[in-house]
């Protein structure tokens, strides 16, 4: 195992057990496989000492010191199970017992163990506390707490989120959230992390009280977010009752979010698809799955017949699985004949990719999450991680309380921003000044690695002549940023010696957000920040399968792993194992896609879990352009907005349901597992996709996903050693393994960049595709809230729900005064395209003259006010900046 | 003209110093406050210096005052026996000074020590105070030089020296005197161990209990930062210390040196589990030396006269000397400074002139409210370290509480027990739950509901609390119960009452 | 400025101190008003809970106004040696209020503490800062009211 393991040697109850200095007798006994009782001790928590159930006997020490606290020491003699420690443990928990009522079962059981039958205390005093039920998901019950303060830990140590704090002293210490307000009042953000350490069920999971203990667990991968987490799923009599994340995964290190932890419950929503439903008129009837198949395969072949293939197309989900993604590629490139596939990355990170290839010509994440904990700094730019990416969010905390350092760039005031030793809170729309004002700092002051740039990059001079003019004080201008803090900021990025870049969308969705990326990739290069641990370009890729669908060829001009249309490799492999050949003609990217149907040349298009109409911007031109189609397939967990429009819906099996594979934001190819059957009536989406493909005459079948995986792999470079084999050995797999032995990559370009050395990009600034005007004064930036995900179809068909149920407008007490209005209105918000009403609450986290708002909830309608101006390379829309 | 010495020491003020003094300036005489030679039972205890020493009015009133204006009817000081028997070294200035002028403290030696240390080695300082024996006055007696050294040793950009000024146990007093009465001496000790260890900050960590301590301490460190005792490049030299009193909020706990410094980083003042001690990591994790207040009141003399000098003083394990606080049911209650090895009974009878008329002796608890429970068979144990340890008691921070015939011992017992439950942080089992149970049950035994069963019982949790709980407060806390026991078995079998 | 607000401006360290600027607030107002503790927590940076936990763990700290005068009468050792329960009795019976209580009329808090470091002259207590030792049940509530109406 590690290096480190052996050099100290201790006696455990007579047995010889090798440790490290600085663990603990109690973590060395549990690898020997001692088992010393405890409660309050947990392996991801410091030593705190609280129940003294652990304690044992240090030949040569004085009394019974509690082996969690207690560091080995070479040569140490240590006896876990000595009659006097056996009586010891009995009376501690014998005093558990007498402060509380029925006494909770894990006291119980170790009641037991020790032998303890009577509470020998006559009318002790007891707990006597109200039970905390405001929490959706989980209940705290302080009369069955033991006051070991691992959940206040947790909650600091893990979250860092402090929302618990122990109360009061001595007997009556429990615990209380916030200024003593329930935990749904508090700023507790329902991570679960306290719920998982409580060792007494004093803090237990609602799901678990009503549905009963989970009779086995399965593992699987999150499918919300990007961060991939893993998780145990309990299941008891066929419901799946709980998901808990896996302490020892290298993604999720035990930890969750509210979403992934408890958010499942939309799966068993009454509203969920349950059988193919067809319009009639303003109806809709269930039909059969061999009709809808049916009826799938002859429209599209008479679409195709008359209108030639390119008039389809297929919009694949970026939450769905890399299979899935595959074999909707296939589909409409082998039996439909086309490359008009796209998928949900385009609006997300198109331009992180387009950027990242443009400099090092690859497209992810350069590092790993594990990263994130030897960074000595983090920049983290437009990216909100505490809610888009919790689980992040919470290791980039805990790496600030390590001592890194952190640097936000962010025109709002994010949580992180608390943590930060710099924030730049520049104007939105203008980070490619700002990287380049940073750049020029670093040349100006002479911090840059010019070993690394003369060995691994190419194009320096000109790029230099290029960031000359972005001084600190222009580039205060255009962005509002001081110069002395960009200045400090350039400072501490180019000196930390392993800074790490994460970043979000605030970089990708803009009018040059593939530039923006590009000047940060310069910076990266500039200062040797890239190739080694804790350095990077890190996206803090979206969607669950984001990375994997692109990945595996769900775009629409390239095919798997980025490969061009016209390799001639890739066309023979493609022929060899479709039968047909790869079609040449490049398809059209989604925002092409609405242009090509209002103009009447696409008619027939399947959306796959991708809700088009209520997420894409400019809302009034998608919802023309889906009207106008002669035939939409919606394919969904639920009837959501793009379905309104459909003229066939099939429903969705859930990730539970079905096996796959996901890749995270951090190129990990990670198994999802089958753990209940689908509702009576729904198919797993890839075997739909196969069905509809052999009823047009090019037959697709395959027994599991595993099959679908192991032609992937022979057609993906970057992923050729991976099989479901492997994948199930450990946590995944991070690509590029390019064969069968290779373990994976966690750091990538330590030699060199695919595309040889690293390109600097000069790149000019420019301004965002609409700047304030007197008609339009504020910029509207959109983005996210923790309790919701997205279009929402899955959150707020779950018990999140309670927690946030509508988007609101954030806004700065300046121009609220301005406008006259206060918390609690509705505000009428105008853009040149349309107008919406949204709920106000004045908030310190945006700027004056900026306005933030989400995307969750449909019937307020608000991307109808976003244009469709996006980036210029990538097509990737301008999410972050409009005006109204 | 006469100058007239009065203390400004609480139990002078609790005795009428503030009114004899008032009374003694209405007759125009020249009053100056001093701090209190620590013969409470003496106060109001008014001096006045004459060519074969000072000579002083013992219990003045009022109407003394014409009386001693008159220079009439006064004794030497130096001949009261209770004073004369000391051996006087961290307390010699007491009562002669006033606590604020920093003349009067240097013109008795004051700042010697540190001047010396300004000049020495650091290394030398800490071989110094090694040899000198000294030991943690705290209550846990671990080595002072032993302590810095490992401060000395980690290397930090930022270390600490805190004062450990909460003086908890209810029966104690003298880190209060120091801090009253000659606050220089602790300003002067806790330099001198900043400059060995490399600390440039430092803290006196005071119970808020002690508000006139606290006053002085503020002013105390105003003047000596002016004068270049304290501050930025002391004494001219390259030597930076800043000082800061930071003030308790009624816990006992806080006087334990981990939970001590969560409460001055401004937390719960929970005790951290040891190891990290906090020489190594301390304050804000950086090494940090706690010393209790006489400690650090201890190292200016043994800079000045050397470390031999003071191991001469006490026993083999035991060096130099110990100031008591003699207490409760005694007739002359008041500081003791006397260097180890005197015993319990010598303390109490020598000195404390035994119990008052009318109270006859019956128990005696030493080192605060943890500290066990002596009969009469034990008064003579030698104070010292290690002969107490021997006896199944503490020395503690030196208290010594005397209880006459009428105490009931199941009641006392039980007070202690509900100090030990008022007073604990609540972190670990045994004490959190074992105290509240102990307290029940002695609470019934008191009530006369007890049973037999019932002292099984709480011997064995006491058992159980000695031998597992994270700290020494539940970790003692049964001590004094148990010797009550032991010592005094028949009240606690008294039969259920019948009425 | 609001008095609250002026107090926290002056208690912003770095790192943030809750105790002490609790003590501020309670030296400055009297006592810590529970529904300040997220404005006390903004101020330093700190979360609800941290301020709450310190606020419930100190016995100094009040929640609750205090009466005109503040009565710290000693049970410590040295003091319950010299039978101050009785004193405390007798005191406890004149002022129609308990340990931990304000009477009925706001003059008085009574609040106990463990030792006042006057036990040479057991009991002992202190009365708005003054310190009294050596009284009797006859005498202590004639020192505790005398020049406090
Ligand atoms: N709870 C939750 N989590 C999610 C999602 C969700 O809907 N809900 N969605 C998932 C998906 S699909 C994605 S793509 C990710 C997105 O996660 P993030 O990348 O974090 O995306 P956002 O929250 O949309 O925006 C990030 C930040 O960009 C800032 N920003 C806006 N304009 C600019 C600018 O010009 N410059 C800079 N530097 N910053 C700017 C915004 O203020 C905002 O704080 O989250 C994923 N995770
Ligand atoms: N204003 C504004 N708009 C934005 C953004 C923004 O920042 N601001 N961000 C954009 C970004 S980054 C993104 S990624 C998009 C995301 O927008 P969408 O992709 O539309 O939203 P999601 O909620 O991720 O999921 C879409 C659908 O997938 C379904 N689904 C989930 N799992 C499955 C499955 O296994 N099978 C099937 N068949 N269906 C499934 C869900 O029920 C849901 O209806 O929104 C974009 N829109
Ligand atoms: C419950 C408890 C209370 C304590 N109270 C005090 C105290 O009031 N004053 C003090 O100096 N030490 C006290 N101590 C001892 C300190 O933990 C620590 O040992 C001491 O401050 C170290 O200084 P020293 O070595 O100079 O004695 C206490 C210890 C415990 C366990
Ligand atoms: S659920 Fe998470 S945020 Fe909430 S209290 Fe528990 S650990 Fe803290
Ligand atoms: S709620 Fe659970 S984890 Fe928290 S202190 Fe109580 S028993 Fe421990
Ligand atoms: S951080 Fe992302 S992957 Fe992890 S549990 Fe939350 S939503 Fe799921
Ligand atoms: S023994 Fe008592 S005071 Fe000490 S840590 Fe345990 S609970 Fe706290
Ligand atoms: S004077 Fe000292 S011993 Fe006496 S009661 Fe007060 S604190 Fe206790
Ligand atoms: S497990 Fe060690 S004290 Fe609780
Ligand atoms: S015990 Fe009461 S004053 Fe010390
Ligand atoms: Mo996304």
């Amino acid at each position: 195992m590690d290096s480190g393991m052996g050099s100290i040697k201790v006696t455990i109850d007579g047995k010889q057990v090798e440790a490290q200095p600085g663990e603990t007798v109690w973590t060395a006994a549990k690898r020997a496989g001692i088992d010393i009782p405890y409660l309050c001790a947990s392996s991801a928590l410091k030593p705190y000492g609280s129940c003294r159930l652990c304690v044992c006997e240090v030949e040569g020490a004085r009394g019974f010191p509690a082996s969690c606290t207690t560091p080995v020491r070479d040569g140490m003699v240590v006896k876990t199970d000595g009659e006097q420690t056996h009586r010891h443990r009995k009376n501690i928990v014998e005093l558990y017992l007498s402060e509380q009522g029925e006494g909770a079962d894990q006291l119980k059981a170790l009641a037991k163990r020790f032998g303890l039958t009577k509470v020998r205390y006559r009318t002790p005093a007891k707990r006597k506390y109200e039970i905390d039920e405001s929490n959706p998901f989980f209940s705290f019950d302080p009369n069955s707490c033991i006051a070991c303060a691992r959940c206040v830990r947790a909650c600091d140590e893990i979250q860092g989120t402090f929302a618990i704090s122990m109360l009061g002293r001595g007997f009556a210490s429990s615990v209380v959230a916030g200024n003593d307000v329930g935990f749904a009042a508090s700023n507790c953000v329902s991570c679960g992390a306290c719920v998982k350490e409580c060792p007494t069920d004093a803090l237990h999971e609602k799901a678990v009280a009503e549905f009963g203990k989970p009779e086995y667990v399965s593992r699987t991968t999150c499918a919300y977010c990007g961060v991939g987490c893993n998780f145990d799923v309990g299941v008891s009599k066929g419901r799946i009752v709980s998901m808990r994340p896996v302490e020892s995964s290298p993604v999720n290190w035990g930890h969750a979010c509210v979403k992934g932890r408890f958010g499942w419950d939309y799966i068993y929503s009454k509203e969920r698809l349950r059988t193919p439903m067809v319009r009639k008129g303003d109806d809709w009837k269930p039909i059969t799955w061999d009709a809808a198949i049916r009826m799938i395969a002859d429209k599209y072949s008479e679409i195709r017949a008359q209108h030639g293939p390119d008039a389809l197309a297929g919009i694949s989900s970026a939450r769905g699985t890399n299979e899935e993604n595959y074999l909707m590629s296939r589909f409409m490139r082998a039996a439909v004949g086309t490359n008009n596939v796209d998928n949900c990355a385009r609006v997300c990170h198109s331009a992180t990719v387009t950027g990242m290839m443009e400099v090092f010509g690859t497209w992810a994440a350069t590092n790993s999450l594990k990263d994130i904990d030897q960074a000595k700094l983090l920049m983290i730019i437009g990216a909100n991680p505490t809610e888009g990416h919790p689980v992040t969010g919470a290791r980039i905390k805990r790496a600030v309380r390590r001592g890194a350092k952190l640097i936000v760039i962010d025109p709002r005031k994010i949580e992180l921003c608390r943590y930060a030793d710099v924030h730049l809170q520049l104007k939105a729309g203008t980070n490619v000044a700002v990287f380049n004002g940073m750049a020029n700092v670093i040349l100006e002051e002479g911090l840059y690695d010019a070993e690394f740039i003369r060995s691994r990059a190419e194009n320096f001079e000109n790029w230099v002549e290029a960031v000359k003019k972005y001084t600190p004080e222009k580039v205060e201008e255009i962005s509002g940023v001081p110069a002395d803090l960009l200045r400090k900021a350039a400072r501490l990025y180019a000196q930390s010696g392993a800074s790490m870049c994460c970043h979000g969308l605030g970089v990708s969705e803009h009018r040059w957000g593939s530039y923006g990326i590009m000047t940060m990739c310069n910076l990266a290069v500039l200062t040797g920040n890239i190739g080694r641990p804790g350095t990077g370009i890190n996206p803090l890729r979206g969607q669950n399968n984001v990375q994997g669908s692109c990945d595996v060829g769900s775009v629409p001009v390239y095919y798997t792993s980025y490969q061009k249309l016209d390799d001639p490799k890739v066309r023979t492999l493609f022929e060899e194992i479709t039968g047909h050949p790869l079609p040449q003609r490049k398809g059209w990217k989604l925002p092409e896609m609405w242009d090509a149907a209002l103009e009447g040349k696409l008619k027939g298009l399947w959306v796959i879990g991708y809700d088009v109409a209520q997420t894409d911007p400019n809302l009034n031109k998608v919802h023309a352009a889906l009207r106008k189609l002669d035939f939409l397939v919606v394919h969904d967990l639920f009837f959501n907005e793009t379905a309104k429009f459909a003229h066939l819906v099939l429903p969705g099996a859930s990730f539970v349901e079905k096996d796959g594979t996901f890749t995270n934001g951090e190129r990990r190819i990670q198994r999802v597992r089958k753990v209940v059957d689908p509702p009576p009536g729904v198919k797993a989406d890839w075997q739909a996709i196969c069905e509809v493909a052999t009823a047009m005459g090019t037959p697709m079948s395959y027994d599991h996903p595993s099959q679908i995986m192991d032609e992937i792999a022979r057609q993906t470079p970057a992923m050729r050693g991976v099989s479901y084999e492997k994948l199930d050995a450990g946590f995944g797999l991070q690509w590029p393994v390019p064969d069968m032995a290779h373990p994976g990559t966690i750091v990538m370009h330590e030699e060199k960049f695919p595309r040889g050395k690293a390109k600097f990009a000069p790149v000019e600034y420019m301004p965002p595709g609409e700047e304030p005007t007197g008609d339009y004064p504020l910029t509207m930036v959109t983005g996210r809230v923790l309790h919701h995900y997205n279009c929402g179809a899955q959150t707020r068909h779950s018990k999140l729900l309670e927690f946030v149920d509508t988007d609101v407008l954030e806004i700065h007490a300046d121009d609220a005064a301005e406008l006259g209005v206060k918390t609690g209105d509705r505000a009428l918000v105008k853009s040149a395209r349309a107008e919406v009403t949204l709920p106000v609450v004045i908030s310190d986290r945006v700027p004056p003259g900026t306005v933030f708002t989400t995307f969750h909830f449909p019937e307020l309608n608000l991307n109808t006010l976003l244009s469709s101006s996006s980036d210029d390379l990538s097509k990737c829309p301008e999410y972050k900046v409009s005006t109204v | 003209m006469k100058r007239f010495y009065v203390s400004n020491d609480i139990s002078a003020l609790s005795a009428g110093a503030d009114r004899v003094a008032a009374a003694l300036s209405k007759k125009g005489a020249a009053v100056v406050r001093t701090s209190s030679r620590g013969a409470f039972f003496l106060e109001p205890l008014v001096e006045m210096d004459t060519s074969s020493g000072r000579v002083g009015w013992t219990n003045a009133t009022e109407k003394d005052a014409s009386k001693i204006v008159s220079g009439k009817g006064a004794q030497p000081v130096d001949k009261v026996s209770f004073l004369a028997k000391q051996t006087r070294f961290t307390f010699a200035r007491a009562g002669l000074i006033d606590p604020l002028s920093i003349e009067d403290f240097k013109s008795r030696g004051g700042f010697r020590g540190l001047q010396k240390a300004l000049g020495m080695d650091p290394q030398k300082i800490i071989d110094e105070m090694k040899v000198s024996g000294l030991r943690g006055r705290g209550g846990a007696a671990f080595p002072a030089g032993v302590k810095w050294q490992t401060t000395k040793d980690t290397a930090a950009d930022q270390k600490y020296v805190v004062a450990n000024a909460d003086e908890g146990d209810p029966g104690t007093y003298s880190d209060r005197m120091i801090m009253e009465g000659e606050p220089y001496r602790l300003i002067e000790g806790m330099a001198i161990c900043a400059r060995a260890v490399g600390a440039t900050k430092g803290y006196i960590y005071a119970r808020s209990e002690y508000p006139h301590a606290i006053r002085k301490l503020r002013a105390a460190i105003a003047r000596a930062t002016e004068a270049g005792w304290l501050g930025h490049k002391i004494q001219g030299g390259a030597f930076d210390f800043e000082l800061e009193v930071f003030v308790g909020a009624g816990a006992y706990i806080c006087g334990e040196e981990t939970a001590l410094l969560e409460s001055l980083e401004g937390k719960r003042g929970m005790v951290r589990p040891k190891p990290p001690f906090p020489a190594i990591e301390g304050l804000h994790k950086k090494p940090t030396v706690v010393n209790n207040v006489i400690t650090f009141a201890s190292a200016p003399d043994i800079l000045d006269r050397g470390g031999a000098w003071h191991a001469s003083m006490g026993t083999e394990k035991s060096k130099g000397t110990m100031p008591l606080q003699l207490a409760g049911c005694v007739k002359q209650g008041g500081l003791v400074e006397i260097p180890f090895g005197v015993t319990l009974e010598s303390a109490i009878y020598d000195f404390g002139g035994g119990l008052p008329k009318g109270s006859k002796f019956k128990a005696v608890q030493v080192g605060g409210p943890l500290g066990s429970i002596f009969p009469e068979k034990l008064l003579k144990t030698p104070i010292c370290f290690d002969e107490f340890a021997k006896a199944g008691g503490i020395l503690g921070h030196g208290g010594i509480v005397v209880f006459d015939q009428e105490t009931n011992m199941v009641e006392l017992s039980r007070h202690f027990m509900e100090f030990t439950a008022e007073e604990s942080c609540g972190k670990c089992t045994p004490c959190r739950v074992g105290s509240t149970r102990a307290r029940e049950i002695l609470e019934q035994i008191r009530d006369g509901q007890g049973r037999p069963e019932d002292l099984e019982t709480l011997k064995d949790l006491s058992d159980t609390m000695k031998m597992t709980s994270l700290c020494a407060l539940g970790g003692l806390a049964p001590y004094p119960v148990l010797t009550a026991m032991q010592y005094f078995p028949k009240e606690f079998e008294r039969k259920p009452k019948t009425r | 400025m609001a008095p609250l607000q002026a107090i926290l401006e002056k208690c912003r360290t770095s790192p943030p101190n809750i105790l002490g600027t609790l003590q501020a607030v309670q030296a400055a107002q009297g006592y810590v008003d529970p529904s300040h503790v997220p404005l006390i927590a903004a101020s330093l940076g700190v979360t609800d809970s941290d301020v709450h936990g310190v606020l419930s763990f100190y016995h100094d700290l009040r929640t609750e106004p205090p009466g005109k005068h503040h009565i710290r009468y000693c049970l410590g050792d040295s003091c319950v040696a010299m039978k101050t329960e009785k004193s405390l009795a007798a005191l406890e019976k004149s002022l129609k209020c308990s340990i931990g209580e304000t009477t009925k009329d706001g003059t008085f808090t009574l609040d106990k503490v463990y030792c006042l470091g006057n036990c040479a002259h057991s009991p002992a207590m202190m009365v708005d800062g003054e310190i009294h030792g050596r009284f009797t049940p006859s005498t202590v509530t004639k020192l505790v009211k005398a020049g406090r109406p």
